[in-house]
């Protein structure tokens, strides 16, 4: 009998161990996906706005129908994959250069890295402040270097030709140091030997780059770009503090339009409803991503 | 003879071009970090001179006015407060889910890891609007722990995965070998691993810290007048003192300093966490 128990109580352990450290964390994210996105949806539903309280009424998909039909949410779609598009593309395309270009011993490396660790950490709210001074018209140190090369300074922020491209640039000083970063650590894992063979076998220069660097890189280069992606898309805090979404709404991505909409107008259903828009698309869209590129990935490597 | 002159020649050159761009690089990094220092240094009316001072009187009035004009203390002191209780919240229940999915057959172990990272993929307006709902009803809005029990959460992903990538380099055998000893699986994991993976728990708080002392839009949603953490404070600074740019350096000068300092002292750690997460996905 006792041992009966004793084996029962030895499977039940064997069995809920595991559980006993992950359940408490386990709860906690379930708890914070599942909450947050049924919240949202029954609040999607709703006409609910904090502005006219006590008059919450159950309008069905009225909400999603007023967001897709409404140009100011494509705007916002745009802007939001301008931004991150061609933000995400030049950080690579930079931090890749830099990264093949410094792959190698030099003098003050550390320094080099601690240097370009910091706009990494740094907070995007400070780094938009930053820019915002670097931006200003009048006593903006960009105007000033600008001059020196005999272009006139304007007003880079205020208007609709440059501000999205000036916040842009922006993303592209804080973020390509991370892509550097990445890179070089990843050209750093890569056993000489590949190298040396392709090079006996007369490769150099660019067809080395082509044909030996960048498959062998790619997990990293992907890894890379995906986590630039969904942070690019997550981005707020810079469009808040730079420019607000303006001038008019030349760079009010979703994120700030649906802030607007729950926080400065209080129409909580309808920015529950556009949440969901954005999540939906996003997720679409990185499902395609990921699938495609771990696919090709994995053809390079049969 | 002529020719290994030749060959010394375009190595100096290939030095010399080497090194200009790093400094180019280094410039472009570092100037308007050194310029806003400058700048929250500067009285008044040289902030706005044009072509720019280089040489001035340096002066602390507007470090001065942040602290004695506004409660500029207690954004610090709310920052830190937030930052460090979350990541702390975040290490006690992440940790051992880090370790439960290295040491234990879980069926679908890579799919919970990856399901828990997805977590941090949620636009933050999505997450946002249903919590700023529940803590308005519940009148958690201006209170500081709302927003701990939001970082702890968001870091909680962060450090499972992390601390995975840790936990997996140690050995099986050791707690095998402290459990043999007449430990318990709790006691050696307590214990044994931990310490083990002290530099690991190292890097994945310093990851935790930054995130939440960075964080913008939580803070700015859920913080009022005495709650306000440093970003939320200086966003404040921008729409109050508009060009009063003394103060708003100088506000951002302490919002970085810090995080400059941290991440020179801590290079090695942080650099190994960005790139481990990579390697190990």
């Amino acid at each position: 009998m006792f041992k009966i128990l004793q084996f029962s109580n030895n499977k039940w352990k064997k069995n809920w161990e595991p559980y006993f450290y992950l359940l408490p964390c386990l709860i906690i994210i379930v708890s914070l996906i599942l909450f947050p996105l049924i919240k949202a949806f029954t609040t999607s539903l709703q006409s609910l706005n904090f502005m006219r309280p006590g008059m919450t009424e159950f309008v069905g998909l009225e909400n999603y129908f007023k967001e897709i039909t409404s140009p100011r949410t494509w705007n916002s779609l745009k802007i939001t994959f301008l931004f991150t598009g061609f933000g995400v593309l030049l950080e690579f395309i930079l931090g890749f250069s830099m990264a093949v270009f410094f792959n190698r011993d030099f003098k003050g490396k550390t320094f080099f890295r601690s240097i370009l660790l910091i706009p990494i950490i740094l907070s995007p709210i400070v780094v938009g402040l930053i820019w915002r001074i670097l931006y200003n018209p009048d006593a903006g140190m960009i105007n000033y270097f600008l001059g020196f090369l005999g272009i006139k300074g304007k007003a880079w922020l205020a208007m609709k030709e440059s501000a999205l491209i000036s916040l842009i640039i922006t993303d592209v000083w804080q973020w390509t140091p991370f892509m550097f970063l990445m890179l070089l650590a990843g050209l750093e894992g890569l056993s000489q030997e590949h190298f040396d063979a392709a090079k006996v076998d007369g490769a150099s220069g660019f067809n080395l780059l082509r044909y030996i660097t960048i498959p062998l890189l790619k997990p990293i280069i992907i890894i890379a770009i995906l986590i630039r992606l969904i942070d690019s898309l997550r981005t707020f805090d810079l469009v808040f503090v730079m420019t607000s979404g303006g001038p008019g709404m030349e760079t009010e991505i979703t994120n700030y339009y649906i802030y607007q909409t729950a926080f400065r107008y209080w129409r909580m259903g309808s920015a529950a409803s556009l949440a969901i828009i954005f999540t939906v698309i996003v997720s679409v869209f990185s499902f395609i991503f990921i699938k495609y590129l771990f696919k090709t990935g994995e053809n390079l490597y049969e | 003879m002529n020719s290994l002159y030749k060959k010394r020649n375009k190595k100096f050159f290939k030095g010399i071009i080497f090194y200009t761009v790093l400094v180019i690089i280094v410039f472009i990094v570092t100037f308007p970090l050194i310029w806003v220092i400058l700048t929250s240094l500067k009285s008044h009316i040289d902030t706005f001179r044009m072509p720019p001072k280089w040489i001035f009187t340096p002066t602390l009035i507007h470090y001065h006015d942040i602290f004695t004009k506004h409660p500029f203390l207690n954004y610090i002191l709310n920052s830190i407060i937030v930052s460090f209780s979350s990541t702390a919240l975040s290490l006690i229940v992440g940790l051992p889910a880090a370790y439960g999915l290295t040491r234990f057959k879980i069926k679908r172990n890579k799919d919970i890891a990856f399901f828990i990272l997805s977590t941090r993929m949620a636009p933050p307006t999505l997450v946002i609007l249903p919590f700023f709902i529940l803590f308005r009803s519940i009148n958690l809005i201006n209170n500081l722990l709302s927003l701990i029990v939001l970082y702890m959460i968001f870091n909680l992903s962060f450090v499972v995965w992390m601390m995975r990538g840790f936990l997996r380099e140690i050995p099986t055998e050791i707690d095998e070998a402290a459990m043999i000893d007449g430990c318990s699986r709790f006691l050696a994991f307590i214990k044994i691993i931990i310490p083990l993976c002290r530099s690991g728990i190292i890097a994945t708080s310093i990851f935790c810290l930054v995130m939440s002392w960075n964080e913008f839009i939580f803070a700015l949603v859920l913080t009022g007048q005495k709650t306000r953490t440093l970003p939320v404070a200086i966003t404040t600074f921008i729409e109050f003192s508009g060009t009063h740019w003394g103060q708003l350096t100088a506000a951002g000068t302490i919002a970085m300093i810090p995080l400059i300092v941290f991440s020179i002292v801590t290079q090695r750690q942080i650099i190994r966490g960005m790139t481990m997460g990579a390697v190990e996905r």
